[in-house]
């Protein structure tokens, strides 16, 4: 049996959880204990992965899952807490911060992914579909994981925010983006000669999104990192054909689903409070003058 | 996988979030992101399942790193959600319930003066 059949064994009992979730979270009126929901659906896929119990074909991979396990809790150890409480409202800036960290952790994730996708799939010349879909996860990892950490480092003060791009630094950066596709195309195609082109991908990805990350304006954060959550849907559903597993395929679309009405819809959130964005907040603030003319949405 | 069916499944998936399972008022769609940011916390099954089927030292060590950073990811999309959750006001009214309320005072006003025009 395949990982992605034992993943979608679990998986069918998360996918009514979620899609029960889903619709219970998206209306106000119901009871909020079903976001618990969310995280019990991971945990049940994850507990079908680690002990497949008599159907898994994977010997002696005890000691794996337990290493699983523990980087794991280690992961949730080392996530950063946030209250929930009523009464306290919080600042645009934490959850932009907040969201910057979740987007760091999920390109990383997304990268590595794709690397190992890659270094499994160039011993078969014929599989161009796992390649590319490898190869579309690194890009996505890398440009998701650079803007995640560019914005975080921006809200901390290490970094500025620079001017926007002239139209010659815009064209600059599509023609990166256009040597980018070509290389893929490479790489996907010629497996043997794709080590140089595969580096070369991974170093402008590194620029691309590094200089598209500090130009970004700071009223619009949060809504780039909202367009790079559909992105790690995207990476979601190349995992999900990857390893032949139907739930990764439709949360990815899910995901994709909800970052398009998050952007299209200009969405709002509840706890954030009624001040102006980032005065004095960090290095690249605007002065109050001009926060007062900004409104929140 | 059949390319077709994977297409299929995730356009069938779109749909169903784009038509309905995610779709909320305007006041909720930040709601409606951070569901998705914590949905997407499933890159974490992909990481494990990798980490099981990792055949050398290298995709071990990569796997296992990427599980770290999926579980971190996860954990803090979750913790982000739920300080959403918790910040929603109780006594707020729900917009749809507004209108169904408005709606069903007019049929109720229409029914009244149905009734007296019998009457009469």
């Amino acid at each position: 049996m395949g990982i992605g059949l034992i993943i979608d064994n679990a998986g069918w009992f998360a996918l009514g959880l979620v899609l029960i979730a889903l619709s219970a979270l998206t209306h106000p009126s119901r009871r909020r204990v079903w976001m618990w929901a969310l995280p019990l659906a991971i945990l049940i896929v994850l507990a079908g992965a680690l002990f497949p119990g008599t159907s898994g074909e994977f010997p002696g991979s005890t000691w794996k899952a337990w290493l699983a396990i523990a980087a794991l809790a280690f992961g949730v150890a080392a996530a950063p807490w946030y209250e929930a409480n009523r009464d306290q409202d919080t600042r645009l800036i934490d959850l932009v911060r907040g969201a910057a960290i979740v987007l760091v952790g999920s390109g990383i994730t997304i990268t590595l992914l794709g690397l190992i996708g890659w270094e499994q799939t160039t011993r078969y010349i014929a599989a161009w579909d796992l390649r590319l879909a490898a190869m579309i996860g690194i890009f996505i990892g890398v440009w998701t994981g650079l803007t995640g950490l560019m914005h975080w480092l921006r809200l901390k003060g290490t970094l500025k925010a620079s001017a926007p791009a002239s139209r010659n630094q815009q064209l600059a950066q599509w023609a990166v983006l256009g040597i980018i596709i070509v290389l893929g195309a490479v790489a996907v195609l010629y497996p043997d000669l794709a080590t140089a082109p595969l580096v070369l991908l991974i170093v402008l990805a590194i620029e691309w999104a590094a200089l598209g990350a500090l130009a970004h304006p700071h009223e619009d954060l949060l809504h780039i990192q909202a367009r790079h959550v559909g992105l790690v849907g995207v990476a979601i559903v190349t995992l999900g054909y990857v390893q032949s597993s139907l739930l990764l395929l439709v949360i990815g679309g899910l995901v994709v689903a909800g970052s398009i009405h998050f952007v299209k819809r200009q969405g709002a959130f509840c706890q954030i409070s009624r001040r102006p964005f980032y005065a004095d907040e960090t290095e690249d603030a605007r002065p109050p003058e001009a926060e007062n003319g900004l409104s929140r949405d | 996988m059949d390319p077709t069916i994977a297409a299929y499944v995730v356009l069938l998936a779109l749909a169903l979030g784009l038509t309905g399972a995610l779709r909320a008022e305007r006041e909720h769609c930040g709601r409606g992101l951070l569901i998705v940011t914590t949905l997407s916390g499933f890159l974490v099954v992909a990481a494990v399942s990798a980490l099981l089927t990792s055949q050398s030292a290298l995709e071990l060590l990569l796997s296992t790193v990427a599980v770290f950073f999926g579980a971190q990811a996860a954990a803090t999309a979750f913790l982000l959600l739920r300080q959403e959750v918790h910040a929603e006001p109780e006594d707020e009214i729900d917009e749809q319930e507004l209108l169904d309320e408005e709606t069903n005072r007019e049929q109720l006003q229409r029914r009244e003066h149905r009734h007296d025009g019998e009457a009469h």
